[in-house]
């Protein structure tokens, strides 16, 4: 709707109007976020007042823009129902202008804590799964089959303090799982044996 | 990209409504109607809240086809008036208007905005877009 020069030349035409502006974008843009996080986490009003320890009435309130009295307590309340930040800071009018003109529906769908956490973990997961060597893998089925047989939930922690990357192992059943290892670090066949006592008595 | 484009009609005698009552409207209430259009273009769905807390009204009876924003600034409602074309995601304004219950200021603001509708389904005007 608006670009830099266009914004600036409207605040610049009065400082009533640049007043009335802050005090308007301050009151419709945070229900505007509080209502896209929302829409980008598929959450009910009821769903994140349980989140932040809040009443549905009160989320209903302050995603409405003309409501107009949200306390920063409850500001603070429902960033940490998302488990985001806010920050209330002061700036100049050129880095609200730019902010404004940019400021899309998309732009203010941000990730909470874990999701930002995670996220760099699973894209590091991606470019290690290539150069996971036969040896390692290897070294993987033998450990396994000394000691704990097929039982995937009890592998993985032993593997965990082996290896010492979670990375690598859990690569290693998701890339089972989903078919993309190559022949030689397939998975054995499960023997038909039950306990860890039958299991270890096999192998040895 | 924003998800609706707000246009101003132009009359055949290059005269723009909307800037016009815009013009008469004390600072808080255009810097009111300058942060909710900008809301409502990045706005996917319009029908998301209650209906009685949308921002946005259909019109009925005799001014059937045009459509009205909502807000409100220092207990006056005020009413941009225009034409939602779903379609095209577009809103395309025509005047506005201070809504009483039996009259409105600038007078008969509605079926001014729907003579100019009238003149704009004509392919009499032009439209450009809204700042």
């Amino acid at each position: 709707v608006n670009t830099f020069s266009e914004g600036w030349s409207k605040l610049a035409k009065s400082k009533k109007y640049r007043e009335a502006f802050v005090f308007s974008l301050f009151k419709r843009m945070v229900p505007f976020q509080i209502q896209s996080l929302r829409k980008q986490r598929h959450w009910s009003q009821m769903l994140l007042a349980r989140n932040s320890n809040l009443t549905q009435g009160v989320i209903s309130r302050a995603e409405d823009p003309d409501y107009g009295n949200l306390t920063i307590k409850t500001i603070c309340r429902i960033a940490a129902g998302f488990d985001v930040a806010f920050i209330g800071k002061f700036v100049p009018f050129s880095e609200l202008n730019k902010w404004y003109v940019d400021v899309t529906e998309k732009s203010v769908q941000i990730p909470s804590f874990n999701d930002e956490v995670l996220e760099p973990k699973r894209e590091t997961e991606e470019v290690e799964a290539e150069p996971i060597s036969a040896a390692v893998t290897a070294y993987i089925y033998q450990q396994r089959e000394k000691s704990f047989g097929d039982d995937c939930t009890l592998r993985i922690p032993l593997l965990e303090k082996m290896i010492g990357s979670r990375q690598v192992v859990s690569i290693v059943p998701r890339a089972a799982r989903q078919g993309l290892l190559p022949n030689e670090l397939q998975m054995p066949p499960r023997k038909n044996t039950c306990g860890n006592g039958a299991a270890s008595a096999a192998t040895n | 990209m924003a998800f609706w484009r707000f246009l101003d009609y132009i009359t055949e005698g290059h005269q723009n409504p909307i800037s016009d009552w815009y013009g008469t409207l004390i600072p808080e209430a255009q810097a009111e109607f300058d942060v909710l259009v900008k809301t409502l273009s990045e706005t996917e769905d319009w029908d998301g809240p209650k209906r009685k807390k949308r921002k946005y009204k259909q019109l009925t009876k005799a001014h059937v086809g045009l459509t009205e924003l909502i807000f409100k600034v220092n207990a006056k409602n005020l009413r941009p008036i225009g034409i939602l074309v779903n379609v095209h995601r577009e809103f395309i304004f025509l005047g506005g208007c201070e809504k009483h219950t039996f009259w409105t200021v600038p007078r008969n603001a509605f079926d001014e905005a729907l003579r100019l509708k009238v003149k704009f389904e004509q392919g009499r005007g032009t439209t450009r877009e809204h700042i």
